[in-house]
């Protein structure tokens, strides 16, 4: 899970980047530099804080901040914590308006292939009409498609991914919802809500009631 | 499906997502996404995870739960270890695909075991897991 601002470039923030991290740094002592990658400006790539249980973290660099965690613990604790970070800084460094706001939602459904295929409609109620003679049993698959939706747009990725120190394998449903209008740091609390809700309705409408009784406990 | 062709299937998408044709670009639409985040290493590494399975095939046999089974994965350090308390599967597989085949060909051994037998001759847990098989399953003709 990660909710990301973006912002016209602070320069304050390369110069006293120092100041911020000595306000979070007692949850997020880890300090990760970022790589120089060649034709990249390293400005705009973010230093990373992440807390010791490698699980939360903020991202930042001169245009854009982050707050995430990997292990998901709930809109409301996510919220309260991203809504808190954005106060340091705001209180930190001045700006004065946001160019965009990001909701990335990243879930991994573990599968067993059934049959070599990936039961891909077990899960996920998405409509793929093949021609006549070809399979809607996929081997494998990747799609993407971003979609306007209400204050915003939304990117979906659906694609199989495969660990490869145990060959388990997953779908992963990426979701990333972002606004680019009206935006800032005193209207960011309603914003970053109507985002969550944005993303968890797609969730829920794309997930199969099968798969949806099976989060809920209804299995064997 | 081999676990090598498995992977010739994930190597074949990247192979064509990178394709363009002579004199053509891709559209790319600067979509601006929250980037900076490998899925594969988002997910926190764990050696033990739950998967949801419907369909049970081994060799030309193959069965359908009317409700999802839970089948538990556990990475031993040479084996890996398909279980489901319930319904009293514990298979072991080389790999995770191997523990998989292993868990469906036992449950599908338990199910002709628990359906040809009589209820006459099962007590206590047999009788429990009995029921259970019958309700669950369907073979799928």
């Amino acid at each position: 899970m990660v909710c990301e601002i973006r912002f016209p470039g602070e320069l304050s923030i390369e110069c006293q980047r120092d100041k911020f991290y000595a306000k979070v740094r007692d949850q997020y002592p880890n300090l990760l530099i970022p790589k120089a990658l060649p034709g990249s400006a390293s400005s705009l790539e973010p230093y990373r804080f992440e807390d010791d249980a490698n699980n939360s973290g903020i991202m930042l660099a001169i245009n854009k901040f982050s707050f995430y965690q990997r292990t998901y613990e709930g809109h409301k604790m996510f919220i309260k914590k991203f809504l808190k970070l954005a106060k340091i800084l705001g209180d930190t460094f001045k700006l004065n308006k946001l160019n965009r706001l990001g909701w990335r939602y990243i879930n991994i459904i573990p599968f067993a292939r059934e049959d070599g295929t990936i039961p891909l409609n077990r899960f996920i109620s998405i409509g793929i009409k093949t021609p006549e003679g070809v399979s809607e049993d996929f081997e494998n698959l990747s799609i993407v498609f971003i979609s306007k939706i209400s204050e915003g747009s939304i990117t979906t990725k659906v694609e199989p991914v495969i660990r490869e120190d145990s060959q388990e394998e997953g779908i992963a449903l990426d979701f990333d919802f972002f606004m680019t209008k009206e935006l800032n740091l005193s209207n960011l609390k309603e914003k970053v809500n109507n985002a969550h809700m944005q993303t968890r309705l797609l969730f829920e409408n794309i997930i199969t009631d099968n798969y949806r009784e099976y989060l809920r406990g209804n299995t064997i | 499906m081999t676990l090598s062709q498995i992977s010739d299937g994930y190597a074949s998408v990247i192979e064509r997502q990178r394709f363009v044709p002579n004199h053509y670009r891709k559209n790319e639409i600067d979509v601006s996404d929250i980037s900076g985040f490998d899925k594969t290493s988002w997910v926190k590494r764990s050696t033990q995870f739950k998967t949801p399975v419907w369909k049970f095939s081994y060799k030309n046999k193959t069965i359908l739960a009317s409700k999802p089974i839970s089948i538990e994965i556990k990475k031993g350090e040479a084996h890996f270890f398909a279980e489901n308390e319930n319904l009293g599967i514990y298979s072991i597989g080389e790999s995770y695909n191997c523990a998989i085949k292993a868990f469906c060909e036992e449950l599908i051994y338990f199910y002709n075991h628990y359906k040809n037998l009589p209820w006459t001759r099962v007590t206590g847990e047999a009788k429990r897991l009995k029921k259970l098989y019958e309700e669950l399953f369907l073979k799928n003709k």
